[in-house]
């Protein structure tokens, strides 16, 4: 969709573009991405909290491009595994003797609005 | 026409009105730790397996980030629901799956619409019986493969 925005701060706007230059990202797609992480963090302050989300958030171009598909477990900041299929992942996640980390599937797992929960069941 | 025949069946859960129930092994895919729970059916849950906030925590070894948490609509606004990956296995199938909990609910077991899209269940509500289907290899479905 097209959008015009008025009004906004000049200083900032220049420095917003020059820095989706450098990443390598069209104006949209840096807005694109600004919102979402805007969105993700107003709705979710569990966010703040937890230092593996805050790396897959402000890597998920990159994780996307680089694992597409892939499994990926994410702990202490940072990728530690990557495999094929679950099974692979649990059995290295094992080796390295980890209990517990953010596990995702780049680029195939679902976000956002789930559908509804109806009133029967929420009682 | 479709001829099923039935594979296997759990009777309903008494309750005022009795209420359809599936036999579910969650497994953590981590730990192997496995247990078994009778989760109602919910057609109203578009989600996966909703469980309660104690449940979630010996399963949720896998967890997914809060970005791939999913929003549900109902009456009184928008929940979001933490998720995890599991392995559940549901009359001795096996799938790759996920468990749900609300932030900031306590939660409750429930079996929503991901999964029941994935296998074949019949209602019995006269014999108060859930059931599971195969599909039945007739004369027909012979004569139609030739």
């Amino acid at each position: 969709m097209d959008i015009i925005i008025r009004g906004i701060n000049e200083k900032i706007y220049r420095e917003f573009k020059a820095e989706a230059a450098r990443r390598g990202l069209k104006i949209r797609e840096a807005i694109t991405e600004a919102i979402k992480l805007w969105l993700a963090i107003n709705e979710l302050p569990l966010l703040a909290e937890n230092r593996d989300s805050v790396f897959y958030l402000l890597n998920k171009r990159e994780l996307e491009e680089k694992y597409y598909g892939k499994y990926i477990a994410i702990r202490d900041g940072r990728v530690i595994v990557d495999a094929e299929n679950l099974e692979e992942l649990v059995l290295k996640l094992r080796k390295m003797g980890v209990n517990k980390a953010l596990v995702i599937r780049p680029g195939f797992e679902e976000e956002g609005f789930g559908g509804e929960w109806s009133w029967s069941s929420i009682g | 026409m479709e001829f099923y025949r039935i594979a296997n069946c759990i009777d309903y859960e008494e309750n005022l009105v009795a209420k359809p129930v599936i036999e579910v092994t969650l497994i953590n895919p981590l730990t192997s730790y496995k247990a078994t729970y009778r989760i109602p059916i919910d057609t109203g849950f578009a989600g996966y397996i909703m469980v309660t906030h104690e449940i979630y925590q010996k399963f949720s070894s896998l967890e997914l980030p809060p970005t791939s948490f999913l929003t549900y609509t109902t009456v009184i606004g928008r929940v979001t629901l933490k998720r995890s990956r599991v392995i559940a296995k549901i009359f001795n199938r096996k799938i790759e799956t996920f468990i749900e909990t609300p932030i900031l609910w306590p939660g409750k077991l429930l079996l929503g619409r991901r999964i029941l899209n994935q296998i074949d269940l019949a209602m019995l509500g006269t014999k108060l019986k859930l059931c599971l289907l195969a599909e039945k290899e007739t004369n027909l479905t012979k004569l139609e493969e030739r």
